[in-house]
Order: structure tokens, then sequence, then C-alpha cells
């Protein structure tokens, strides 16, 4: 058989067929009401569904904002009150370096005061210890001058 | 959304509004596409009760996939064809336990019944012939000449090359004309 009588027969077969076809599409299967109004229904069950579980996510990562939030704020006052506890360290460092200031200059004052010639004014409250010169050393001293 | 208003919307444009929750939306794509849905699942299995569930998975699928749904990639029409017909040929798989392609035996009973249909039920004496095609056939015979989609969209719904699509109808055709050929002479639809 030939390319072109095969050809022409499935072509003789294929319109032969259209009859058929047209036949087919003029009697379309249409679906029920009752088949389309439960599409729709499972349409918003779907929705309610997503819906729901949205609101639920939603709801847990409000939840979990929040713990964290707690979390977050008791973090907050800890680093405050550790703020504070270091200011206070501060405030104490700074009062003892005054303090030791504070001795530091008063136990120079007797020197610097004798330097300038003053020592009759300086307190002779330390002088046991030999460090300082008395009062009869003072007034050898001046009378030596 | 009024109803009129929804009418010039595309399927695209009410599936997006669908997926962000609006209900008549999704009541106006049943109109559109539950149809189309129903009437392929039927050409395909050929069983109303079948056709009805298989129609309401596909369209399930797609309420699932709303959200997600990519703008611009492809027509909804044809995804729905798409799930449609897939659905349908797993079920006709696993119906006839045989190879997509793989021409079943046709039962004496089957073509007796064909015989005997009347000249006024050539629809139906199609139906009974296309029910004896393998499916991917079948599948194509549907969207082409049933269902009047044109090869690149056929092709799209069927994930094959256009040249799959023409070589599967041609084959189905083939088929068809074979067992509606006697028919064809009884009804006085002889060659002519």
């Amino acid at each position: 058989m030939g390319m072109d009588k095969m050809h022409n027969d499935n072509e003789r077969d294929f319109e032969g067929l259209e009859a058929f076809f047209t036949a087919a599409r003029d009697a379309a299967p249409e679906p029920t009401p009752a088949l389309l109004t439960q599409m729709a229904l499972q349409a918003e069950v779907i929705v309610t569904e997503r819906q729901e579980a949205e609101a639920a996510a939603l709801a847990a990562l409000a939840a979990r904002r929040q713990a964290a939030q707690k979390r977050s704020l008791g973090g907050t006052l800890a680093a405050a009150l550790g703020g504070w506890g270091a200011l206070g360290g501060m405030a104490g460092g700074m009062a003892t370096a005054t303090v030791a200031g504070l001795w530091i200059g008063l136990a120079q004052a007797p020197t610097l005061m004798q330097s300038v010639g003053l020592a009759t004014v300086v307190s002779t409250a330390s002088a046991e210890d030999g460090t300082y010169l008395n009062d009869a050393d003072i007034l050898a001293l001046a009378m030596t001058q | 959304m009024a109803f009129d208003a929804q009418n010039e919307l595309t399927d695209e444009a009410l599936l997006v509004l669908y997926g962000n929750g609006d209900g008549a939306a999704a009541r106006a794509l049943v109109a559109r596409l539950g149809p189309v849905a129903y009437r392929v699942a039927f050409r395909m299995l050929g069983d109303r009760t079948e056709a009805e569930d298989l129609a309401q998975e596909a369209m399930l699928r797609l309420w699932k996939i709303a959200p997600e749904w990519r703008t611009g990639e492809a027509k909804v029409s044809t995804w729905i064809y798409r799930v449609t017909t897939n659905l349908a040929t797993d079920r006709l798989r696993r119906r006839r336990g045989v190879g997509l392609d793989e021409a079943p035996e046709i039962a004496d009973g089957a073509a007796s019944a064909l015989e005997g249909l009347i000249e006024n039920d050539r629809a139906a004496a199609l139906e009974m012939a296309l029910a004896q095609l393998p499916a991917r056939q079948r599948q194509a015979v549907v969207l082409r000449h049933l269902e009047g989609l044109s090869n690149p969209e056929i092709a799209e719904a069927m994930e094959v090359g256009v040249e799959a699509v023409e070589s599967l109808t041609a084959r189905g055709k083939r088929t068809l004309a074979a067992l509606l050929a006697g028919r064809r002479e009884e009804l006085g639809y002889g060659h002519g």
C-alpha cells in the first residue's frame, strides 16, 4: 500500500469519526447542581480551615513574641540592676579614691608645710613615730635660722 | 464582589481572589470549571459516580493550591484539564492494571454492545469506543476532539511534546475508526 493510499484511508476514517465527535460534543455530560454546590462548599471549607490555621499560627506567634518579650524584660531588668551595681561599684571606687586622696593630702601636708617654713602651725599628732619633727625640734630649727 | 463584576475577571484573577479568602470568587470558578472537570472526568471514565468523585477531587486540589498559585505561568483551565485527566488516567490504570499506552483487549460484551447501539446514539457509541482506548490516547482524543483544545494546549496539559500529542491522537483515532467502522456503515456514515 502506497503512502498516499494509506493517508487517504486514514483521512476517510477520520472524516467519518467527526460525526461521532460532533454527536458526543452535542451530548456533553452536565454536572448536577448538587455536585456544583458540593464543590463550592468544599471551597468554603478549605478557606475556613486555612483561615483557622492562619489564626492559630498568628496566635502561636503572638504567644512566642510575648514570651520573648517577658524574657527580654527580665533581661533588661537584670542588665539595669547590673548597671546600677556597676555604678555602685564605681561610686564606691570613687569614694575610696577620694578618701585615699584625702589621706594622701593630709599625710603630705606636714612635710609640705615644713618645706615652706610653716612648721609652727603643723599638727604634731603624728610625731611619735619619729618621722616628723616635734615641737622642740621645730623651735631649735627656728633658732638656728 | 458582585457576580457581574466577576464575569469580567479571568479564571486566574478569581483564583487569586479565592486564595485571599473570597468565597464568591470560588463560586464563580465552580460555575466555570466545575462542568469542565466533570465532563472530562466522565468522558475519561464513562461512569457518572466516578466522574463526580474525580471532578470534586480535581476542584479540591485547585482550592488547596490557590494561595500558592503562580500567576502568569499556566492557564487555570489547562491546570484543571491536566489534573482531571491525570487523575482519570491513574484510575483507569488501576482499573485495568495495564500500562498507559498498552491497548486493552476489547471484551466480547463491549463489542456486541457497541454493535447494538441504535442510530441516534452516536454519542454513546463513541463513548463506548473511547472506553476501549489506552488511557493516554483517550486523554489526547478527548481533549482534542471533544474539548476542542489545541495541540500545544494538550501538550501542556499532558506534559508531553506536541509531536507526542499528535501521535497519541492519531493512534487513538485510528483505533476509534476501526471500532466504529462497521457501525458507521450501518448508520449510513460510510466511506462515501
